[in-house]
Formats: structure tokens, sequence, C-alpha cells
């Protein structure tokens, strides 16, 4: 039978079982390291050195986790906290017209481009905390009040950054019509 | 009342997660848990753990033996007596099911190890 992450968590706080940590960064490795991409722009190298410091982290604070969110929730908080604070220090992050320069260079919408590649082009069409929102949204599968909790924003703005990525992406998306 | 802390319907925007989740690929561990798991703190108070329970013994096995020697008991006294406490030990060794006894706990101890802390219990074992 398959521990549940509770379980595991519970053997590492008593009695510093690291291979049930182990366990625990196999099972959320991914979904941590996506959403580093997600916020590092893909820059797989940083991703993954800021998804180590995240379980590092996660290992050091286990005690204090108290379960009122999910692990994998919590996790997100703790990428995007370190996120942030290398941002802070670093002063070198992509400005947003930058990557909304990127976008545009794309064609989108073309018609031998594949959806990736429009998708991708889309998605530099919106702002920065449309793209976040959808990501914790529809990638991470998220609900609003988990990505609330997590970003520290409140519900309505959750919800608006949700309604006006989607319409955009919709309009940008257009020709390849699954969603109007 | 709306509810406000659950996802919108599934059915309008599935195409759309659909989507966003193929642009993110689940990402295989390529050895990713094992740089955590060497880049993770040593344990903590390994001396404390390791040898607490020796230290602790040992401090009131010798206030033992401080308060008996204060109380007029000679070494001489106390070295006969531990000599008749170890003869009665031998004689319940020698018995068979006391033997028994012991080893069935000593067994049970051991499976309540294994059960308690899997990876622990078996890298003793090893």
């Amino acid at each position: 039978m398959t521990p549940s992450d509770a379980d595991l968590i519970a053997r590492v706080i008593v009695a510093d079982d690291r291979a049930a940590f182990g366990n625990l960064v196999r099972r959320h490795q991914s979904a941590v390291r996506n959403f580093l991409r997600h916020l590092t722009r893909g820059d797989s190298a940083l991703a993954d050195d800021l998804a180590q410091d995240t379980f590092v982290r996660a290992y050091r604070s286990l005690a204090g986790f108290r379960g009122s969110a999910s692990f994998s929730t919590w996790l997100l908080g703790i990428a995007h906290n370190l996120h942030r604070n290398a941002r802070r220090r670093q002063h070198n992050h992509v400005p947003l017209a930058e990557a909304e320069a990127e976008g545009q260079s794309v064609p989108a919408g073309a018609r031998g481009s594949d959806l990736r590649q429009d998708l991708g082009a889309a998605m530099g069409h919106l702002s920065e905390d449309e793209r976040l929102a959808l990501h914790l949204g529809f990638t991470q599968g998220l609900s609003h009040g988990e990505i609330a909790a997590l970003l520290d924003w409140p519900l309505g703005t959750v919800k608006t950054h949700l309604a006006r990525g989607k319409d955009k992406l919709r309009h940008l998306l257009s020709a390849w019509n699954p969603l109007t | 009342m709306e509810p406000t802390d659950l996802n919108p319907p599934l059915d309008e925007d599935a195409p759309l997660a659909a989507w966003l989740r193929a642009s993110s690929p689940a990402l295989p561990d390529d050895g990713f848990s094992g740089r955590v798991l060497t880049a993770l703190p040593p344990p903590a108070h390994t001396w404390y753990n390791r040898f607490a329970p020796l230290a602790i013994g040992a401090a009131g096995a010798g206030a033992g033996l401080v308060v008996a020697l204060l109380n007029g008991a000679s070494l001489s006294g106390l070295a006969a007596v531990a000599r008749a406490e170890a003869a009665i030990g031998a004689d319940l060794v020698s018995d068979p099911w006391f033997a028994l006894a012991l080893a069935l706990t000593g067994l049970s101890l051991l499976v309540t190890l294994l059960l308690v802390q899997p990876a622990r219990g078996l890298a003793r074992l090893r």
C-alpha cells in the first residue's frame, strides 16, 4: 500500500526518516520544478536550484506544517517565496515588456505552427499575474481558494486574473477553435 | 450563492486545462531527489541521540552508588550484593521457560521496531 503524504510527513518529523522524505520529493518534484520553470520563464537550471532549495526549506520547516493546505500547495508556496526573494536579490529578471515582445515574435495563430508554440506565444500576451493564476489553476489544478492563499491575493483578484487570462487566450487561440 | 473556493465547471475549461497541462508535462526525477537528499542538513543532535541513554544510565548508577556509600555501605558489601544478584540472574536464564519468555520479548520488540521505523530498523539489521 502506498503511504499517504501525511504518513510520510509523520515519519520524517518523528524519526527523521530520510527515505520517507525522499518519497515525498519524488512524489512532488515534477509539480514544484514545473512551477518554478514557469516562474523563471523556462530557465530550467535556475528552476531546479530553487526547487532543491524549496525541498530543503520544506524539510527544515516540516514540523511547522499544519496541514491547513495540501502538502503540494504548501511546497508551491515555499517555491513562490524563494523565487520572489531570489528575484529581489538579483534584480535581473526578464522585464514583462520583453516577455511580451518575445510572445509577439512568434506568429500567433499561424496555421503551420503547432499548438504548443501558439500557446506559448499567446501566453506572452498575458500579464505575469494572469499567467501565474492560469498555471496554478489549470496546470497545477489548484482551487481558487488555494491560489488566493498561496499568493496572498484576495479571492476576487484570483477570479479576475483567471477570467481575463482565459478571455485573452480564447481570443488569441481562436484559430484553434475549441475554446470559442 | 456561488461557492467562493471552487474551480469553475470543468466542461467549459477542459480544453484550456488540457492545453496548459500539455505545455507542462510531468518531469522525470533524473536524480533530482538524490541531490535534494544530499543537500539536507546532517541529522540534528546525533551525539545526543546516540549517547544520551547511556549517559543517563551511567549518571543514575553513579548517583545510586554515591547514595549507598553515603549511607554507610562498603564497596566490598556492594560487590557481594552484585554477585548475589548476578547469581540469581544466571539461575533465571538457565530456566528454559524464562529464556523462552525473554526470547519472545526480544522478538516482539524487534517486530515493533521494524513496523514503526521500517527504514531505520532494516538499516540497523544490515
